[in-house]
């Protein structure tokens, strides 16, 4: 057998009720595989040995007994280190407020454990999802370069998943940080559908925009891990793409930020989709550069509103750039806000008449491939970073980023698919079109090794 | 001494900041004014938004998501 680690999540489980691998055997090895690889990565913060292969014994008994969960039954996940574990702490990556021991399970938790899933840790993020690397907690490196990042803020998550650390693992995206990471890291990366992921017990940084979603190897592992995160059936079926529109999304003043290989992977990727059928359009949409703007003016408000107690009580013990970013969201007029909320409403207005005609939106899911650092918010480099990413936080729309290809530097590129709201599903379908014509991207889990 | 693009000095983007609800000494609010002037350059920019967007339902299609 080739590397279990990294063998789908229905392989997994085919394995396991054969026999032929346990739950026990496979996160012990996730286990090893995060001691030998987070070294270069970064990726976790807390690692729940004892917990975990308690979890998997059990889970291992379960299905001796034949008590099946379903498909997430003894797959090792990880969890952002931003949602609450009852008994487990949580750090936010900060030292404000942290670490605050959890008190009870949020309900991703408990869906996620009622569906057999084993929590193997809490991977690392951005302090707060808020943009910055806390300095003593440091970036997730990416496991393709680790001199670059994972990106943000769900860096861990999109490491481990991708390094075989895990089978998928909880992200949350505010602005882009399920698929900003998931671009840089070469896997599958789902903001879903506003509100379909509950949030109870996932730390908020602006409740307008705030989405939890997967983080996997394929568009069949993120469907399986959102049916876990929901308590909802979620699957991958072959779309019928023969005859389907799908829109080339124009993004005004792209061009100064696209790198030319991200464009040369976009385009293959449109054109595998065309020659499975897709009719493939260039759609516009008015004011849409102005979706960055909007979401900056409502994250700021909302996330210092959200920090405003220990803003106030622990200003030090923010990063720096956090700390600035919370104290100038108290000076963002009330009127930017509001017109931030118009333009998210009239957004909402023109995508629905779009997808009265066009089935799906694509675009690339960011303009280059993974920088050193995450750009701060402030400089240029962070709204593009946010380009193609932010107006579906502000939509709600399901975005879906998955690999179309290694784009320069040796590193993968994103390819980003929108559908209605309540598709996601189909999102996740016409992705796994693209996956099937390209092929898995892996990177050297050997060169991450620590001697 | 130095100004946010907007024109507001330290101790005026300091009682800005009072007004939204936080107390800074004023040396924190120096250090915030060139994040506090590229903020106001998206919100100026959103001064495009029209108010006659407003009041206007909700797209269908979201809510029988």
């Amino acid at each position: 057998m080739s590397d279990p680690l990294f063998l789908s999540i229905d392989a997994l489980g085919a394995a396991y009720r054969s026999g032929a691998l346990s739950p026990v055997a496979v996160t012990q090895q996730c286990l090893d595989r995060i001691r030998a690889c987070d070294k270069a990565l970064n990726a976790f913060i807390t690692v729940l040995d004892k917990r975990a292969l308690e979890r998997a014994r059990t889970a291992e008994a379960e299905l001796r007994a034949g008590k099946d969960r379903g498909p997430l039954h003894g797959v090792p996940v990880g969890i952002k280190d931003l949602v609450e574990m009852e008994g487990v702490p949580t750090t936010f990556s900060s030292r404000a407020g942290s670490p605050k021991q959890g008190k009870a399970d949020a309900t991703v938790i408990r869906n996620l454990e009622a569906a057999g899933a084993i929590v193997i840790g809490k991977t690392n993020l951005l302090e707060y999802a808020y943009g910055a690397v806390h300095p003593d907690f440091g970036q997730t490196n990416n496991p393709w370069n680790p001199k670059l990042t994972s990106g943000g803020s769900s860096g861990g998550s999109a490491a481990g998943v991708t390094t075989g650390m895990c089978y998928a693992a909880l992200g949350t995206d505010t602005g882009g940080s399920i698929r900003i990471p998931a671009s840089y890291c070469g896997c599958v990366g789902l903001k879903p559908t506003y509100g379909l992921v509950p949030l109870d017990g996932v730390q908020a940084l602006s409740w307008s925009l705030d989405h939890v979603g997967p983080l996997a190897r394929s568009c069949a592992d993120a469907a399986i891990f959102l049916a876990g995160l929901t308590g909802r059936p979620h699957r991958v079926t072959a779309p019928k793409l023969a005859g389907m529109r799908l829109g080339v999304m124009q993004h005004a003043g792209a061009e100064s930020w696209l790198q030319p290989e991200v464009v040369t992977r976009f385009d293959e990727a449109v054109k595998i989709l065309e020659k499975a059928g897709a009719k493939i359009e260039t759609v516009a949409i008015p004011d849409l550069a102005l979706a960055s703007d909007a979401v900056l003016a409502m994250i700021g408000p909302e996330a210092s509103i959200v920090h405003q107690d220990l803003i106030a009580r622990e200003p030090e013990k923010f990063g720096e750039v956090t700390r600035m970013q919370i104290e100038s969201g108290f000076a963002i007029p009330g009127t930017a806000y509001v017109r931030a909320q118009l333009l998210q409403q009239e957004l909402k207005r023109r995508f629905a008449a779009l997808f009265d005609r066009i089935d799906a939106v694509l675009s690339p899911a960011v303009p280059w491939v993974a920088p050193a650092e995450d750009p701060p918010l402030n400089d240029d480099s962070g709204p593009g970073e946010m380009l193609y990413s932010g107006l579906y936080n502000l939509t709600g729309l399901p975005a879906l980023v998955l690999p179309m290809g290694i784009a320069g530097q040796g590193l993968p590129a994103g390819l980003q698919i929108v559908t209605p709201w309540g598709e996601d599903d189909l999102a996740l379908s016409i992705g796994s079109v693209v996956e099937a014509a390209i092929g898995p991207l892996r990177p050297d889990v050997a060169a991450l090794v620590a001697p | 001494m130095a100004k946010s693009t907007d024109g507001l000095d330290a101790a005026g983007l300091r009682r800005v900041v009072r007004l939204g609800g936080l107390d800074l000494p004023e040396e924190r609010a120096a250090a915030l004014l060139p994040l506090y002037s590229a903020l106001m350059s998206s919100c100026d920019r959103l001064r495009k938004v029209e108010s006659d967007w407003a009041g206007k339902p909700p797209p269908a299609r979201e809510t029988k998501q």
